[in-house]
């Protein structure tokens, strides 16, 4: 269990955040310098907030209240930096043992990170894969309390990062460690943890699973955030337990699963998620009138600009089901869009 | 042309002085330097100008104010008298607080600019890797920053083995106990004798570029 | 295109302030410096040429000479430097004249104790070979107290040092020259004044430079020789009337 509270003031901006989490792995979402950084540091006593209490796994690392402070080098947390920090007068060997020397943990983490053979190298002399894996093994030799990873994958392309996905999944669930996850990409979120904590401008604006998040971002800005691209004003004119309709511009009416309350005569936006194309002409979709700007094919998949109630969308279907669509770039066709994948967003920020 | 034993000695003297000068300077500036990198603390921007005092001053203003310090009626210097009954004034021990003195201001500089050039990431590693902040200094801002710090070293080498004017007004000219390489080629220049002058030049000349060459090479030994 | 243009006008400027025939030019040693001032204003009042003064070391100044530094006058405190630039045929031998004398005097710090050489723990002097130390190893050879003292003595290269470091009582007693503790008495307390004959004569000597304003300067010399010796006085100096 992780409770976290913390209030700072700082040059340019005010911090104040404050959430727990009993996830295995629980992600901090954030566009840079929003506080994600400040936030593991404090975690992990290398930063000290002004007030707050910081509790993991039931030993108090910080509380102002009691006067509480543990130094970094008695918390025992697992800090994998975004740059690795390796010292780079040490080998590999010699930078996961700084720590400890337990030779049978260190086996075991070392074969099952595949970095056997760079154990005599120096940091200078591996790749930033290898770099990175080397980081992991030194925060976890000394099976900390909370392992805290900084955009571990951000300096790497995508395929590296789909490997990487699923090796550090297996070694957490291996060591059942604890972990917090700082990123900028919610896809990491969606496939890596079971709690997510958004914040923006040093303050946390939502939390929850990451799916139910994605779909019921809190403002249009939250929703840009995780990912969302098609907004659209309009109004409420039903609203039932499941569903419930929205009229847009040019009398355009979605209809909508209703994840979040919405009374009629509301004014609301819709964001129309780009995969909500890829459904089939068959019961929760909308038939709505589009007119085609561009069509691009790029892999698997068919990106479209559409026109749709006065607003410009990107939409995305697989190219399996093209077929059911006459699709022509400068003509007019008929999409189906799938309830479950467009949201209602209550507020702008 | 053969050296006179006064020269002899002032060679022996110069390269005593400089080296005991050096290790003082290292010893004090080092954590000096550290704290001035890392740590913040009330009137630290006060400790960074008055160290870079010497620098600013003229050595000789800078000897003056020694000689007040610890001379026989200085505040330091009356100390000294009551507990070991001899002053530094006149003794190579006035040479050794002239140079490192001197020297103390670039070192510090030097070596707070390599330990601030550390990363901080690595320092933080290392904390929360269980290592108290006087282990990480050793095994980790130590050899990261090392040859930042050896160039200081070289650099506070060569103006300790340099010095001239807070020596003269700490040390005094006195053959065979605090005659100075310096001391001696401006006395030589000052009484003509161009010769002896020339000389002493190359000597001091041939022996710190080999000093310096030798420290060089073995600072770069052992890094990847 | 403007860096000529700049260039043109700082080398006028400097051409302007030259030297060559507008001014007169004393290297003057810096033992002699308020004398030769009060001196060299007096002269351009007389004749209303403008003089201009550069103060050192007796030995920099021959040697910048030597070197082909501009100069019309040269004022040492030393017979030795005068004997180098005539033989670097940097000084119209002929023109050499000594023009001052001083005196060897012994100084203590103000409040200090010891009166007598063979008490002191640290006697400040000039440097062996320099003509304030020459005369004070003489004087000291002559008192007999020489071999006794000896490993009480330390040198300097400049006369300066020696009182700073009488002054802040370092050195129990220093010999400097009369001509220069004169500059120091509200610093220094003087012991006594010793007599001429235990040291050769401390002289001061003008010559004229060669391929400078060697009219100007022989006027300068004679208007030397027409100073009162009250003037001298005033600064320690006593005044040597044309001969040796």
């Amino acid at each position: 269990m992780i409770v976290f509270k913390a209030e700072k003031e700082l040059k340019n901006f005010s911090y104040s955040v404050s959430f727990s989490s009993d996830s295995q792995i629980t992600a901090l979402f954030a566009p840079s310098g929003s506080g994600k950084t400040l936030t593991l540091q404090m975690i992990a006593g290398l930063q000290k907030p002004d007030s707050g209490e910081i509790e993991v796994n039931g030993k108090t690392f910080f509380s102002s209240e009691r006067g509480i402070n543990l130094p970094p080098q008695k918390r025992n947390v697992g800090y994998l930096f975004q740059d690795y920090a390796l010292f780079p007068h040490m080998t590999v060997k010699e930078n996961i043992l700084f720590a400890d020397r337990d030779e049978k943990l260190f086996k075991e983490i070392v074969e099952l990170l595949e970095i056997e053979n760079i154990l005599n190298k120096f940091p200078s002399q591996i790749s930033g894969g290898q770099k990175q894996r080397v980081a992991l093994a030194r925060a976890l030799i000394r099976r900390p309390e909370v392992l805290l990873l900084d955009e571990p994958f951000s300096a790497l392309h995508r395929e590296m990062r789909e490997n990487l996905y699923g090796e550090l999944l297996s070694i957490i669930k291996r060591f059942n460690q604890r972990a917090v996850l700082v990123t900028h990409d919610f896809e990491e979120v969606l496939r890596l943890s079971e709690k997510v904590v958004i914040l923006e401008n040093g303050r946390n604006v939502q939390e929850g699973e990451p799916e139910e998040v994605f779909l019921k971002p809190k403002t249009v800005k939250i929703a840009k955030l995780l990912g969302h691209r098609n907004f659209l004003r309009g109004k409420v004119v039903e609203s039932g337990e499941k569903f419930a309709v929205v009229e847009l511009k040019g009398k355009v009416k979605l209809k909508l699963r209703r994840r979040v309350p919405l009374n009629v005569g509301e004014e609301i936006t819709l964001s129309v998620l780009p995969m909500s194309a890829a459904s089939s002409p068959a019961g929760k979709s909308n038939r709505v009138e589009v007119f085609v700007k561009r069509i691009e094919k790029r892999g698997n998949f068919l990106y479209l600009k559409v026109e749709m109630a006065g607003e410009e969308v990107e939409l995305q279907l697989p190219v399996s089901l093209t077929p059911n669509y006459i699709l022509e770039e400068g003509k007019k066709t008929t999409l189906h869009l799938s309830a479950d994948q467009i949201c209602a967003i209550r507020e702008e920020e | 042309m053969v050296l006179d034993p006064e020269a002899l000695f002032s060679i022996k003297l110069s390269l005593k002085v400089a080296t005991v000068s050096t290790i003082l300077v290292f010893l004090i500036g080092l954590p000096v330097a550290y704290a001035l990198a890392e740590k913040e603390f009330p009137m630290k921007n006060l400790l960074d100008a008055l160290i870079t005092l010497p620098l600013v001053f003229p050595p000789t203003v800078t000897g003056y104010l020694l000689l007040l310090l610890f001379g026989k009626n200085g505040f330091i210097g009356e100390i000294l008298y009551r507990f070991f009954k001899t002053g530094i004034v006149f003794t190579w021990y006035g040479a050794v607080v002239a140079s490192s003195v001197a020297a103390f201001p670039i070192f510090v500089k030097t070596a707070k600019s390599a330990i601030e050039a550390v990363e901080k990431n690595l320092i933080y590693a290392a904390f929360t890797l269980g290592k108290s902040e006087l282990e990480t200094f050793f095994r980790v801002v130590l050899p990261v920053a090392k040859r930042g710090i050896v160039a200081g070293l070289v650099l506070s080498f060569a103006r300790a083995i340099g010095e001239f004017g807070a020596t003269l007004m700490l040390a005094g000219n006195i053959p065979f106990k605090t005659n100075t390489i310096p001391i001696e080629i401006y006395s030589a220049v000052s009484d003509g004798n161009f010769e002896r002058a020339n000389l002493l030049t190359v000597v001091v000349a041939v022996l710190s570029l080999g000093i310096i060459f030798a420290v060089n090479r073995l600072s770069q030994r052992g890094t990847p | 295109m403007v860096l000529r243009f700049y260039f043109t006008i700082l080398t006028l400027l400097f051409l302007s302030t030259a030297a060559y025939g507008k001014e007169l030019l004393i290297s003057a040693a810096m033992g002699t410096k308020e004398f030769v001032k009060t001196v060299g204003k007096e002269f351009q009042e007389k004749t209303g040429k403008r003089v201009v003064f550069n103060f050192s070391s007796s030995g920099r100044l021959i040697n910048q000479i030597v070197q082909g530094a501009p100069s019309d006058i040269y004022i040492s405190a030393s017979k030795f430097w005068v004997d180098y630039g005539v033989k670097r045929k940097a000084l119209d031998g002929k023109t050499v004249k000594p023009f001052a004398e001083t005196s060897l005097v012994l100084i203590a710090p103000k409040n200090g104790k010891v009166k007598e050489l063979t008490e002191a723990d640290r006697i400040a002097v000039g440097n062996r070979l320099a003509p304030v130390g020459k005369y004070a190893v003489q004087t000291l050879k002559s008192l007999g107290v020489y071999k006794k003292v000896k490993e009480k003595l330390v040198y300097s290269p400049n006369v300066r040092q020696i009182t700073v470091w009488v002054m802040t009582g370092n050195a129990d007693l220093g010999l400097i020259y009369y001509s220069d503790y004169l500059k120091f008495k509200d610093k220094v307390k003087l012991i006594k004044v010793f007599p001429d004959n235990l040291h050769a004569p401390i002289r001061f000597y003008v010559a004229c430079v060669k391929g400078g304003n060697e009219s100007e300067c022989r006027a300068f010399e004679k208007f030397l020789s027409t100073v009162p010796q009250s003037e001298y006085k005033k600064f320690g100096f006593k005044k040597v009337e044309n001969g040796s």
